[in-house]
């Protein structure tokens, strides 16, 4: 951790709103994406990041230095949406908005932009559809690119146990999205 | 290799995590067996899918909205009574005018022989009791004490590990010692010992950098009771510190005290000399920059210098950290509040001291009554002689009454 981060964690333990807003800046848009990933949907994302920064700044006082500081918010935003997701499907209000990635990925040339967004589209349903545990391996390891180390410190389990699940959620992953990629393979050829 | 095994080294070998042997084999059996390219070539397609998607810009308004929120929160300032906080305002205030007047040290000595005899006044704040009795108390509060104690040891670790690296400029000291202390005191008046230290703190120069106060409850005698227990942590001028100390030591009594000092002079110089090293290296880089010709070896030079300026704005931001910590020393404080009258009441209160005192008691009462007996008897001799006077003349007359009547009788 270097020692700007350190110096703005001690100053928002004393409660220095501005030295907090400097503190998480870099990881905002990160956090926010992995909420929007798991929550599919723009709108509970931008709610439960703040969610999760503000309970970052309530419990900033008992963050122990020894661990990274961004596994740490990452944790916790990870967490929050978890939970948040599991009181959704308890209440069963889910509405999963599919249009939320079009504007998020990359265009390509205009002439496949279409195809892979379709394919896009439909890789993220299909991660949407898998397990709660799959899913944000597969979130934080291919969408957002995190080591497996990062990856086990931020779910606070053992790095087998993330690299069993990537391999895991990736098979299925791949035998659901089989058919429909073939497809768009040959249509493409 | 068969093909479930490549099955499973698959993801693996994407995210390049198989060592030399398995990586080879796999690709050997990839470029053999159509089904496993296939099943491959899906899984990449999908990853790379997955990995090429762009990030999503954060909402408009997202840092506004949270900036609002997080200023509405009430921060959990742990039972941050309101008296403390215009406690330290007031105390500002008085730094704020009085500050650089002379009368320092008399000033605090007043004020704490004032505490004391205010303490011996003050009663008990009625709070709803929970407590069963003053052991358990006396109890909680120990365990307390040693609770924030072991707490601030391992800040103070943490704090010892944090501090890498800094830089010192200042040239007359030679040494450079962040100075740590904690003191555990019994103080008669809790607030008031608060409200000194919170002055003596901003007087000196410095802040209160936390403050903790709990209540605690307990019933003695039926009455329902409070003490308070309070953490502390101050930040005063090194310089100071060792006075401060003596002087808040000399509030109450002192149960336990520290005194702890860090040398850091070794890793400040090497810390020093890094970052001199770097900034010669970065008049250097941009004397390269004015002959550089093609985008190429500019652009190169950038990132070099880029680098090298990081690392000494890190150097340089740790410099004021460090310098803080040796400016100004850290003070963590525990007070404990005693109630006088209390004291009293559980202090002899065992079987011995009891018969003691009954028999004190006996002796004194048999004293004392040989003592009025005396003064009695003395006190009544004038009397005696009177009484003792009439009453023989009145023997007498009547004998020779008696006398007569017999004679006149015969």
């Amino acid at each position: 951790m270097n020692e700007i981060e350190s110096l703005l964690i001690k100053k928002s333990k004393v409660g220095d709103i501005e030295s907090f807003e400097r503190l998480i800046e870099s990881y905002q848009k990160r956090a926010y994406n992995i909420a929007l990933r798991i929550m599919c949907n723009e709108e509970d994302a931008k709610d439960m990041a703040q969610e999760a920064f503000i309970r970052i700044y309530k419990s900033i006082k008992d963050f122990k230095e020894q661990s990274s500081f961004s596994t740490w918010l990452y944790r916790i935003v990870t967490n929050v949406c978890l939970d948040e997701m599991r009181r959704k499907k308890k209440i069963k209000t889910e509405t999963i908005d599919t249009n939320y990635d079009e504007a998020s990925c990359d265009k390509g040339t205009p002439e496949n932009v279409y195809e892979i967004n379709e394919k896009r589209q439909q890789i993220m349903k299909a991660i949407n559809e898998l397990n709660e545990d799959y899913k944000t391996v597969i979130i934080l390891r291919d969408i957002q690119g995190f080591s497996y180390e990062e990856i086990s410190n931020i779910l606070d389990c053992s790095i087998g146990t993330v690299k069993s699940r990537i391999n895991r959620g990736r098979n299925i992953l791949k035998d659901k999205l089989s058919i429909m990629l073939e497809l768009t393979n040959k249509k493409s050829v | 290799m068969k093909c479930d095994t490549a099955m499973n080294l698959m993801s693996a070998y994407i995210d390049k995590d198989l060592n030399e042997i398995d990586r080879l084999e796999f690709e050997k059996h990839i470029s053999e067996c159509s089904k496993c390219k296939e099943e491959y070539d899906i899984l990449v397609d999908i990853v790379s899918h997955c990995n090429t998607c762009l990030e999503s810009e954060l909402p408009d308004g997202f840092s506004e909205e949270l900036h609002l929120k997080l200023q509405n929160i009430k921060r959990p300032v742990r039972r941050f009574n309101i008296k403390w906080v215009a406690g330290i305002v007031a105390a500002f205030l008085v730094v704020a005018i009085g500050f650089g007047s002379g009368a320092f040290n008399n000033s605090i000595m007043d004020q704490s022989v004032k505490t004391e005899e205010i303490a011996n006044e003050s009663q008990v704040a009625s709070m709803p009791a929970s407590a069963p009795d003053i052991a358990y108390a006396n109890g909680a509060s120990k365990d307390q004490m040693k609770v924030t104690f072991s707490e601030n040891r391992a800040g103070q670790e943490g704090f010892g590990g944090a501090m890498g690296m800094t830089m010192e400029k200042s040239k007359l000291s030679n040494r450079k010692v962040i100075k740590n202390g904690y003191l555990s005191l019994e103080v008669s008046d809790f607030d008031l010992a608060l409200n000194e230290i919170t002055r003596i703190t901003s007087e000196s120069g410095g802040f209160v950098e936390n403050s903790q106060v709990d209540n605690i409850n307990y019933t003695m005698d039926g009455q329902n009771k409070s003490r308070k227990n309070g953490n502390i942590t101050i930040r005063i001028p090194a310089n100071g510190f060792e006075g401060i100390f003596e002087t808040i030591k000399s509030m109450g009594d002192v149960k336990n005290e520290n005194k702890s000092g860090e040398d850091i002079t070794r890793e400040y110089r090497d810390i020093e000399t890094r970052a001199e090293n770097l900034k010669v290296q970065e008049s250097s880089l941009r004397e390269l920059m004015t002959k550089a010709k093609t985008v190429d070896e500019i652009l190169r030079i950038e990132t070099e210098l880029n680098r090298v300026r990081t690392d000494i704005d890190i150097m340089t931001g740790g410099l004021r950290r460090w310098d803080d910590l040796v400016d100004l020393s850290t003070l963590n404080i525990n007070l404990i509040e005693v109630k006088k009258e209390d004291l009293k009441k559980i202090s002899v209160d065992n079987v011995w001291g009891k018969a003691y005192r009954g028999f004190i008691n006996a002796i004194n009462n048999v004293i004392g009554f040989i003592e009025a007996s005396f003064v009695f008897f003395v006190t009544a001799i004038p009397y005696i002689i009177i009484i003792g006077l009439i009453g023989f003349i009145a023997f007498k007359v009547i004998k020779k009454n008696k006398k007569g009547g017999k004679i006149n009788a015969s």
